[in-house]
């Protein structure tokens, strides 16, 4: 194990980060990726991403009311934009003590980009880590060597002072089995604080990629995943997975998400997801459960064989 | 005449003066600047007749048809996501599977107990029966004294509520009066949702002495089960074996069993087994179970004086599974979730359809009406 060098607290119940703090900006809709599982894949061609005076808007609110302590800067891939560092130094002088991008990652290989980025006040890295091996991964970003990459630039983070760094990695059929793989690829990652394991939704209501696993399936590598992560010191954050279902680890769910400022547009496309699905919707006490989803019951049906209800909230 | 002018305006204002409508055009002067209301420096001013002022809102309306989405997307920035998507695409709801009828009758029934307002208890089982683990069955208890008005009445309107066959609401008003305790009883699985209702005996204390004395077994629930999606009925006998020892039980238990199903016994035993050293033998309450209409033929075996766990069965309930052919992803999903809980009792035998089976009932649990 590494010797984690995190200075960021956790809470008692493990966490590092909270969502009211930030808020999420997209500011790009333009990829180098392929991913599978992309969940904007159908409409990032026609998304628009948040202007540069709504941006400054933002800022300037923070600026007055210092509403939030960090700003995410989303949408695609941020990395592609060649003003990134400019909206960094902006954001910091406007009083966001973090500044966050959400990334691939396959930039940050390049040692002096990282500088550049951590020199403008980027200091928080969300990247995404689809597996636990280039094949793998690479099949599912539909680049070849974006693996080797995204490791390269993690790495080239962990080298770096005053820099934290999360990964997420997408629960599909194809890289479940890989969840506990992927906790022990990244061990040796000192600032890696935080690891996110979300559950694919496909925004529509069938899964026509056959992406969806199912969660019985998924379970064991999950709750692998989750200890293991844990056990490196590193808060883990579980999205859209059945809170009945992950017992013990109940507490990795975390489904809160910060305010994202997006094209409004993207809502009716989120919202044909249809979570919060149950048999037992109605009765359960759980408060932070998204429940299933239309896609995933027309693939698996209800679970109600196996799905127990919390009879009182934690 | 004059040449006409463009001005640029982003704020008016409209009302009506003496019969004719007057419109101000202007500009906000800081937009967002400053907290409070804004200023507006008005540039022009316009009036036009009614009928002219009509046409111009037919005419807004028409220029502004191609542009409805963007104007509704704009306005539905400042909204919460469910609202946002609602408002973005009026009219487009989104698709979902069709609604889980078991689902909405289980909450049904838990809205209806609740709503009785007072204590009662719910505890919740599974069935694993051979290529099945059917986790969406439980059970609510309520004191019949406590019922307010005509507890018989109340019951039966929960009943009528879960389209209770008339056979067997006859006959549960004709036995009401029997019971100290009336449980409801909910199960569902890809086939059937069955409600049910038991009507729960206190048992004197003489009685159960005379029965114990004899060998018999005395009447402890009457209940009533109808399978809302078949059509389908059955009153069902639970009788009470009082202070049976060990080797009894396990002597009844081989009559359970008595034509075939031996691993099932094994299993059975095993469990009674369990309960060694942590509570007396005579303190579990062993019930066998019979209907008149079918050759239901099992046994419950009442846990909870032995404080066990429901992982203290682990490895019962692994046995369970592969005697079941349940794959263990499906079992190891459940356990997970309640492995800490309570183990309640023990149901198995021989179910109505011919079935080998066990119930594991689990984790019950005090609770008041929902304020």
């Amino acid at each position: 194990m590494p010797d984690i060098d995190i200075s960021l607290p956790m809470t008692a119940t493990g966490k590092r980060f909270t969502a009211d703090d930030y808020v999420e900006v997209t500011v790009h809709f333009k990829c180098n990726l392929k991913c599978v599982h992309c969940m904007i894949e159908g409409t990032m061609d026609w998304l628009r991403p948040e202007s540069n005076d709504q941006l400054a808007r933002i800022l300037a609110q923070n600026a007055r009311e210092r509403r939030w302590k960090g700003l995410t800067l989303t949408g695609s891939e941020v990395t592609l934009r060649h003003d990134l560092p400019d909206l960094a130094r902006a954001a910091r002088s406007h009083g966001f003590e973090h500044v966050r991008i959400q990334t691939h990652g396959t930039r940050l290989a390049d040692q002096e980009y990282c500088h550049e980025l951590v020199d403008a006040g980027i200091d928080e890295y969300f990247v995404s880590v689809t597996a636990a091996d280039a094949a793998t991964h690479d099949a599912i970003t539909g680049v070849r060597g974006s693996f080797d990459k995204t490791v390269r630039g993690l790495e080239n983070l962990d080298a770096l002072e005053c820099v934290v760094t999360l990964t997420n990695t997408v629960i599909t059929e194809r890289s479940y089995r890989q969840l506990p793989l992927v906790v022990e690829r990244l061990g040796h990652l000192r600032r890696l604080a935080q690891m996110e394991f979300w559950t694919y939704w496909p925004m529509r209501e069938t899964d026509d990629k056959d992406l969806i696993a199912s969660h019985l399936e998924v379970l064991p590598y999950l709750r692998e995943a989750i200890a293991a992560a844990k056990g490196c010191g590193r808060s883990v954050e579980v999205k859209n997975f059945p809170e009945c279902l992950l017992g013990d680890d109940r507490d990795a769910l975390d489904n809160d998400q910060p305010k994202l400022v997006i094209d409004p547009e993207f809502w009716p496309e989120f919202m044909r997801n249809g979570f919060h699905q149950c048999v037992h919707r109605s009765y359960c006490a759980s408060r932070r459960c998204l429940g299933l989803n239309t896609a995933y019951v027309n693939k698996y049906g209800w679970h109600a064989d196996v799905l127990v209800p919390l009879a009182t909230e934690r | 005449m004059e040449p006409i002018k463009t001005r640029a305006a982003n704020a008016f204002k409209m009302s009506l003066e003496a019969g004719e409508l007057v419109i101000e055009f202007g500009n906000v002067v800081g937009p967002g600047q400053t907290p409070g209301p804004a200023a507006v420096a008005v540039t022009d001013r316009v009036i036009l007749p009614l009928d002219t002022g009509r046409r111009l809102a037919y005419s807004l309306e028409d220029c502004l048809k191609p542009h409805a989405a963007a104007l509704r997307a704009e306005e539905a920035k400042a909204l919460p996501p469910s609202e946002a998507a609602v408002a973005a695409r009026s009219g487009q709801a989104p698709v979902r599977p069709s609604p889980e009828a078991a689902g909405e009758r289980a909450a049904e029934l838990l809205r209806m107990v609740g709503d009785l307002g007072i204590p009662y208890q719910y505890e919740r089982s599974f069935r694993i029966c051979r290529q099945a683990l059917l986790a969406n069955r439980f059970l609510l208890t309520v004191d019949a004294g406590n019922i307010p008005g005509n507890p018989g009445e109340r019951t039966l309107e929960i009943c009528d509520r879960l389209h209770m066959p008339g056979a067997a609401r006859e006959a549960a008003a004709a036995n009401f009066a029997m019971a100290k305790c009336v449980h409801f009883g909910f199960e569902a699985d890809d086939d059937s949702i069955i409600c049910k209702l038991y009507l729960e005996r206190a048992v004197p204390g003489e009685e159960a002495q005379r029965a114990r004395a004899r060998g018999e077994p005395v009447l402890l629930h009457l209940a009533f089960k109808w399978d809302l999606v078949k059509d389908a009925a059955v009153t069902t006998r639970y009788l009470w074996r009082p202070g049976l020892s060990a080797a009894e039980i396990e002597a009844r238990l081989a009559y359970v069993y008595r034509d075939g199903a031996r691993a099932s016994c094994v299993l059975a035993l095993a469990a009674l087994d369990l309960t060694r050293g942590r509570a007396a033998a005579e303190q579990l309450q062993y019930l066998e179970v019979e209907e008149a209409e079918n050759g239901r033929r099992s046994f419950d075996l009442n846990l909870y004086d032995a404080k066990l766990q429901v992982k203290d069965m682990q490895r019962l309930l692994h046995r369970m599974r592969e005697h079941f052919g349940v794959r263990p992803g499906q079992m190891q999903a459940l356990y997970d979730q309640i492995k800490t809980k309570a183990l309640g009792h023990l149901a198995g035998g021989v179910h109505r359809n011919g079935e080998d089976f066990f119930n594991v009932y689990y984790g019950v649990l005090g609770l008041h009406r929902r304020q």
